[in-house]
């Protein structure tokens, strides 16, 4: 276990091997047979499709941007992307969280704004293959999205690779990509959103140790915190206006948006994957019969977990004031239907896997596989490496 | 020497408390602090600052304490290699704050200069130290760059400590560590974030004690239980104390109307999504 978290460290860059007690990364792979990457595949893709159009159809529908649970002032960016028009965005990427639950396949949530595991889907599958009898992992998003980004640019280009600096587990994201891009020729620059300048909608770098501009941004900090950036940085340029592309545009806050499935019965946009395979969800306010065990309660724009609530899971206090919080302030949350999830059989016991599907430009380009003790996904919960095998259909 | 191999000296795969060491100054490579300071390897200190007081002063090493040495960076380091040499503690490096290009807020490179050039001290201790051999946590009291605010244009590498850290109050008691002190510079109540971790450890049954350099014996510790504590959203709300200036890093205030006007929840740091 220590050689594997080392080799993470420094082979694949992953800078956060340990969770208190526990190591983050689980000992064993999870293989999935070809025929089960296949339906996750298609379904990733299907989803990414008809989210791309919704996020599309969503810009222009500011009547519904109350519904998503959105800060005032993304609310005020959002409407400056319906009138001056979204801003460009450039090698799309998207994860879709998948579990095997009792009635088949289901999706929690869709992280369409700033996914994470790269660095696990690529790093933490390519090691466990070579003891894995020839399974192999289901694609490397990192490489996919280098890949997808160098189509776009369509040469060596000047990037900014814009994140909290602060946060070594989001830098370790930046290397990770970064590598990937200066690899192939491409000038990069890791900064903070307020390392950013714009004018006549074309980005800049103005800080102490870099002044130049930049012909593409790579996003990984979250669309809401925008919002909260000084004024100097013109922050909503990272929603609207903008004629640096970027990856992702601040509008998959749209769809990033536990409520957006709110919205689906106001849209033009059809939406049968979205139907089909996300759990039922509805607006805490309007929950017959109360917010019972069969309800999960998530915050609108939670992320890796955080203050979700299910009964009989989350600590029976924490699951009180989660209760409370959504009772009194609905529109922030959402409150899905519980799904039963079927645990997998391993030497530790049973564990709830997540098989988190990355899809790149539309087409399927990986998993970053997480697992839980319990059947809920948060940050203790250990990464795993999921790969294909050979059998199935 | 390679980061990996300089993280092989501090934190050997064979030491019990080495899954904790954090690797980030190690894996972005000891170059990338720039070179160490001209001279032999010491852990003696720069001229001037005579830890030997400090080190008689630290419990010895009997497998019941712990140390959490929250110091400036590079006394912390020294403080770490001196006690692995001469006292029988496990050094295990908790420094997550990046070097950062430039000027940034908070000097990781001296920390991270420090580590290469003590490592021939700390190697060979590490002969003598036993597996199980005590920890002493380092941390950056300066971490938080004193409070200040960066400049436009300055690289923000702030850090925090949080629980999940360190390893928990009941894997502590259960490896023999009854008592857990705190050593600084001064005798000051332990930043807040500290504060979350020693609270959690008090009540899983730990004794806390301080002890500051300034002083001849520790003392009981008893830090105030900030209104935070245990609260679901602290790790969220902890960042509230970095302003908004600071976007690159803590400073982007996380949305308090997606924090449900102070009730609510938002996401934990650990990677998006």
């Amino acid at each position: 276990m220590a050689d594997l978290s080392r080799r993470m460290v420094f082979e694949h860059g992953k800078w956060d091997p340990q969770l208190e007690d526990t190591p983050a990364l689980c000992p064993a792979p999870m293989v999935l047979d070809r025929g089960a990457w296949e339906t996750l595949a298609r379904a990733a893709e299907a989803l990414y499709a008809e989210a791309l159009a919704a996020e599309s159809e969503l810009v222009g529908r500011v009547d519904l941007h109350g519904r998503l649970g959105l800060p005032r002032a993304v609310r005020r960016a959002l409407g400056r992307s319906a009138r001056e028009g979204a801003s460009e965005g450039l090698a799309r990427v998207m994860r879709f969280d998948f579990h095997w639950a009792r009635e088949g396949w289901k999706v929690s949530e869709a992280n369409s704004d700033v996914p994470g595991g790269y660095i696990e889907a690529s790093g933490l599958a390519a090691l466990m293959s070579a003891h894995a009898g020839g399974a192999r992992p289901a694609g490397d998003p990192g490489e996919a999205l280098a890949a997808a980004l160098r189509r776009g640019l369509g040469g060596p280009a000047r990037l900014a690779m814009v994140h909290a600096t602060a946060y070594s587990d989001d830098r370790q994201v930046m290397r990770h990509l970064a590598a990937r891009l200066e690899r192939d020729g491409a000038r990069v620059v890791l900064v903070s959103p307020a390392h950013l300048r714009w004018r006549g909608g074309l980005a800049r770098i103005e800080a102490e140790f870099c002044r130049e501009g930049v012909d593409a941004i790579v996003r990984f900090f979250p669309a809401e915190w925008a919002a909260e950036l000084p004024a100097s940085c013109a922050w909503w340029h990272l929603y609207a206006g903008a004629r640096t592309p970027q990856c992702n545009p601040a509008t998959a806050l749209l769809v990033q948006s536990k409520r957006f499935p709110l919205t689906w019965d106001a849209l033009e946009t059809p939406l049968p994957a979205w139907r089909s395979l996300l759990a039922e969800t509805a607006d805490p306010a309007r929950v017959n019969g109360g917010l019972d065990a069969g309800w999960v309660l998530k915050p609108a724009l939670g992320r890796v977990g955080e203050a979700v609530g299910m009964d009989g899971v989350t600590d029976p206090a924490e699951w009180a004031a989660i209760r409370r919080s959504a009772r009194w302030r609905p529109r922030w949350w959402a409150a899905q239907r519980r799904f039963e999830a079927v645990p997998w059989a391993t030497d530790l016991g049973p564990l709830y896997p997540c098989l988190g599907v990355f899809a790149v430009d539309g087409r399927a380009a990986g998993i970053y596989g997480r697992a839980a003790r319990r059947p809920l996904i948060d940050h203790r919960a250990m990464d795993v490496a999921v790969l294909v095998g050979e059998g199935g259909p | 020497m390679t980061g990996e191999e300089l993280y092989g000296v501090w934190a050997p795969p064979e030491a019990a408390w080495s899954a904790w060491a954090k690797p980030v100054l190690f894996a972005e490579g000891p170059t990338a602090a720039g070179p160490p300071a001209a001279g032999p390897p010491a852990a003696d200190g720069p001229p001037g600052r005579d830890l030997a007081p400090a080190t008689d002063r630290v419990p010895p090493a009997d497998g019941e304490t712990a140390l959490v040495l929250d110091l400036a960076a590079d006394l912390a380091v020294e403080l770490g290699a001196r006690l692995a040499r001469d006292r029988g503690y496990r050094p295990v490096p908790l420094f997550n704050g990046c070097v950062g290009p430039g000027q940034p807020m908070v000097d990781s490179g001296a920390a991270a200069r420090l580590l290469v050039r003590l490592a021939p001290v700390v190697s060979e201790a590490n002969a003598a130290l036993a597996p199980g051999a005590p920890p002493a946590f380092l941390l950056d009291h300066f971490r938080m760059a004193r409070g200040q605010q960066p400049r436009p244009g300055q690289f923000d590498n702030r850090w925090l400590a949080f629980p999940p850290d360190f390893p928990s109050g009941p894997l502590l008691l259960a490896r023999g560590v009854k008592v857990v002190v705190v050593v600084t510079a001064e005798p000051e109540p332990p930043a807040e974030d500290l504060v979350h971790v020693l609270l959690r450890w008090r009540r899983s049954g730990l004794r806390l004690l301080g002890l500051a350099l300034s002083r001849p014996e520790p003392a009981p510790l008893d830090p105030a239980t900030p209104w935070t504590f245990r609260r679901v959203w602290y790790r969220a709300l902890a960042t509230l104390g970095l302003r908004r200036s600071s976007v690159g890093g803590f400073g982007a205030l996380l949305p308090t109307e997606s924090l449900g006007g102070g009730h609510g929840y938002t996401g934990y740091r650990g990677g998006f999504g």
